[in-house]
């Protein structure tokens, strides 16, 4: 039987950034993918966070294939005909060492499995990791493919196969998972001419726009996404699994549903469906963050939750690629030492805990739930009613107060406005 | 027995516009779009059953550019036992050389005096970026070797079994209008090309994968062609049947008749006709009739 | 638009809503948004108003034929029928993205498995109803979606 050092199981974002890391520390690495391309199974938002790889990659942003650097972010609150918007713009933002990059992920994930590749690894596409090969004491000792000959073993196995997660459920590291624990991503890819886009989003050059939608899907609480690429602009929603079922919509209704509203239909007015996409995104800092290490095997990623699907904060490459890192290390750590139980792999998780990877998803743990609760539903609503009402000329009647305002756009929605200062307080500690 | 399959580099998935049939350029990604076709791909299945029941082996050749090395690895991690890549000696865009050019370049190879010589070449029927099937046949002329084209079966067993001194033969289905079948006998050397459907590729098993391949596909460079043409250019627009007259509605019918006439097919088909003639009228015969209802353009 | 594409739409509508129908959808259109508060603007628009289009852009099949699939022979997700017999919300029919999931005459599930995403949200609505209908894998390596713009 073929055997590595490590054995990672998908060259995804975590994949690629365990079999590099693992790579660069002088283990053999074998990177299985089960796409015909790495990329090819993903779906993203569509902006990637790259600093995490300035220590990985030196100059990555000089490689990596880009389409436009975000210049522009904003959060749009919707509902009905109205829209408000917070839009935040920074120039210094289309410089290196830049803050937000939009891709493709079949190019994106293809480029860093390549950089993997290049410092090492052996990468093997269209092969599907089936099961998982177990010594006798139960430890994992390497994974079983559905290809003939297909047994590898290794002295660990990184298991970075996405949301799903089937080698990490079978390892018994994971629940079997529930709808309350998982989003629904769906988007569409629209193409427009690059001139077209730069005009409509006020960019110039590679600078790119980012756009979070809140409230405009009325029955379902989904947040919608409106993302630039050079000649496409990608607009999805992600949607709780569960409320997804119980509603009974769609998803591609749902997005038709965000390409209607009056403030975003004329960014898309024309544009030509290039590609529908799905797939599920964890809801990780809801649920309890499951084990990230067993003997023998690690997880990373979506594979273990983790994502971050806070407010206006949507993200995952960078935390897939951190916890690939860590992941990488603490793999190539263990086996240089000679050994690789659930005691020596166990550094793994420390090493996400001091970094933004479990950092992060902790300080924000509370704040997917808070966001989708009933009571924080309604903001987005009362919020353009309220500057509906404060920006309506309504002579020759007097414009009234702000606080009269608030206080009878609150009583409208069913509130008072101490319940506006509670949850305002809530969102903030929810914060951080 | 030595075979070969001929593996062509095209793209899967080109953008065409889904009104005019344009291929766009526009809004291409060619990220991993490269690749051989599902008739290649049969083909190559079909060189390897043939070659496992005869006993043999098989080289997989491609007429393209150094992208091409990427199928011909992926042949070789099949089972393949050679692969070689034939450079064309003129410079153009691939894909745009006349088949008549890709078949001597092929033949150069797989001929008895080329790097690889074979018994037996098995072909897609046809490519799928604006293939007409035809390089199979420039090659079995070039060759001047036995061809059966667009088969949907083709038997590997050693069956017809080949007597002492003889190369034997192959049985092989071709698929006829109305479902009818034609059950061909093939004597060697031959030119063969699969529908996609005959074979389905078999999967590289792990080892073979894990395997290098470096430096393992060797390149030809194809003798400059004969014509001294290389190339044909390659066309803005999918190609469509020229116009060819039609006979009006008959003016003494009313409105309806005369819509009817002119929105519904003409009742009946032309007559069928049966022309005996030596093969040289006949061919000429069939020309004429092509030119006429506008499939050949000029004279 | 030719009268097949027409047909094709009104047919899909047709069953949607009897879709729609069939599911235990809560009434919103009869008491308008039902646990959703009062609405103070005087001007702006009822958000539950027709703001979802009567008809989508696109025909569902022409929005698949978007995305590129390499078809396995054999289904990698297999839906037990008869289970879904017994399923009251029968949740996936709605919630599958590609809308693989066809309810039957005899109160089934007709499950196709060529144009999937491989989400898994299936699975989680299935057990999430309750049920045990759904048996769920990956397709064989190389095979399945192929995603270039996501």
């Amino acid at each position: 039987m073929t055997r590595f050092d490590v054995v990672v199981v998908g060259a995804g974002p975590a994949g690629s950034a365990a079999a590099l890391t693992a790579a660069q520390a002088g283990a053999s690495v074998l990177l299985l993918e089960r796409g015909p391309f790495p990329g090819a199974k993903n779906v993203h938002g569509g902006v990637i966070y790259g600093r995490v790889l300035d220590d990985l990659v030196p100059r990555w942003w000089e490689q990596a294939p880009i389409q436009r650097w975000v210049t522009r972010r904003s959060l749009m609150m919707a509902t009905g005909a109205q829209a408000l918007s917070v839009d935040y713009r920074n120039g210094a933002w289309a410089e290196p060492p830049y803050n937000g990059a939009i891709a493709y992920r079949s190019e994106f994930d293809s480029w860093l499995a390549g950089v993997a590749e290049r410092a090492g690894a052996r990468l093997v596409c269209s092969t599907t990791a089936t099961a998982l090969l177990r010594g006798p004491d139960g430890s994992v000792r390497g994974v079983r493919t559905d290809r003939e000959g297909g047994e590898v073993e290794a002295g660990v196995v990184i298991a970075c196969d996405g949301a799903n997660s089937l080698l990490a459920r079978e390892a018994g590291l994971r629940p079997s998972g529930s709808a309350e624990d998982f989003a629904l991503g769906a988007k569409e890819v629209l193409a427009l001419p690059r001139d077209e886009i730069d005009r409509r989003f006020g960019l110039t050059g590679r600078e790119g726009a980012a756009m979070e939608v809140l409230g405009c899907t009325a029955d379902v609480p989904a947040s919608a996404f409106l993302h630039t690429a050079l000649d496409t602009v990608s607009v999805g929603v992600l949607v709780p699994a569960a409320d997804l079922a119980r509603s009974r919509i769609r998803p591609e209704e749902l997005i038709a549903e965000v390409k209607a509203h009056p403030a975003i239909a004329p960014y898309l007015r024309g544009a030509e469906l290039k590609e529908y996409a799905a797939h599920l995104v964890p809801d990780g800092s809801r649920a309890v963050l499951p084990r990230l290490a067993g003997p023998g095997i690690l997880v990373c990623g979506d594979a273990a939750g983790l994502v971050l699907t806070a407010g206006p904060w949507l993200e995952g490459v960078n935390f897939a690629i951190g916890s690939g890192i860590a992941a990488g290390e603490a793999a190539a750590a263990a086996v240089r030492a000679g050994d690789t139980g659930a005691a020596a792999l166990a550094g793994y998780r420390s090493r996400l805990e001091s970094s933004f990877v479990l950092g992060d998803l902790h300080r924000f743990r509370d704040v997917p739930h808070l966001m989708r609760s009933e009571r924080m539903r309604r903001y987005p609503r009362l919020a353009c009613d309220a500057a509906e009402r404060l920006l309506t000329v309504d002579n020759p009647r007097p414009k009234p107060g702000v606080t009269t305002v608030l206080r009878e756009v609150a009583a409208a929605h069913g509130a008072r406005m101490r319940d506006l200062a509670r949850d305002g307080w809530q969102l903030l500690r929810s914060f951080g | 027995m030595r075979v070969a399959a001929a593996l062509k580099l095209v793209d899967l998935r080109p953008d065409v516009d889904p009104l005019t049939g344009v291929v766009r350029e526009s809004h291409r990604r060619d990220a991993h779009t490269l690749g051989v076709s599902p008739a290649d791909q049969a083909a190559l299945e079909t060189a390897l059953r043939i070659a496992e029941a005869r006993g043999g082996e098989v080289a997989a050749v491609s007429v393209g550019p150094p992208a091409a090395e990427a199928v011909l690895r992926e042949a070789l991690t099949v089972g393949a036992a050679r692969a070689v890549r034939v450079e064309l000696p003129t410079a153009g865009p691939h894909g745009s050389a006349s088949s008549a050019t890709v078949a001597a370049a092929l033949a150069s190879v797989v001929g008895p005096d080329g790097p690889a010589p074979a018994e037996l070449v098995v072909c897609g029927d046809a490519s799928l970026d604006r293939g007409s099937g035809a390089v199979p046949a420039f090659l079995a002329e070039e060759l001047g070797a036995a061809q059966a084209l667009g088969l949907v079966a083709v038997s590997a067993a050693a069956d017809g079994a080949a007597r002492p001194g003889e190369r034997g033969e192959l049985h092989a289905v071709r698929r006829l209008d109305r479902g009818h079948r034609e059950v061909l006998r093939v004597p060697l050397p031959a030119v063969m090309s699969v529908e996609a459907g005959t074979a389905e590729l078999r999967r590289a098993p792990l080892p073979a994968l894990l395997e290098s391949t470096d430096g393992r596909v060797e390149t030809a460079l194809a003798p400059a062609p004969r014509t001294g043409v290389s190339g044909f250019p390659q066309r803005a627009e999918p190609f469509r049947p020229g116009p060819r007259p039609l006979p009006g509605p008959d003016p003494s019918g009313d409105a309806l008749r005369r819509a009817i006439a002119v929105t519904t097919s003409p009742a009946g088909r032309p007559p069928r006709r049966t022309v005996a003639a030596a093969p040289e009228e006949a061919a000429a015969e069939l020309l004429r009739y092509l030119r006429e209802t506008g499939h050949l353009r000029g004279g | 638009m030719t009268m097949s594409m027409l047909d094709r739409l009104r047919r899909r509508r047709i069953r949607r809503s009897a879709r729609r129908e069939a599911g235990a959808r809560p009434e919103r259109d009869a008491g308008g948004r039902g646990d959703a508060p009062l609405r103070p603007g005087r001007g702006s628009a009822d958000p539950a108003a027709g703001r979802r289009p009567e008809w989508s852009e696109y025909a569902f099949g022409d929005r698949m034929a978007t995305v590129e699939f390499r078809v396995q022979d054999e289904p990698h997700i297999v839906v037990d029928t008869a289970a879904c017999q017994a399923c009251p919300g029968q949740p996936c029919v709605t919630a599958c993205p590609a809308d693989l999931f066809t309810p039957t005459a005899d109160g089934g599930i007709v499950f196709n498995h060529e144009q999937c995403f491989e989400c898994g949200l299936c699975r989680l609505v299935c057990e999430g109803a309750g049920g045990d209908a759904i048996t769920w894998s990956y397709p064989r390596g190389g095979h399945g979606v192929v995603l270039r713009w996501s």
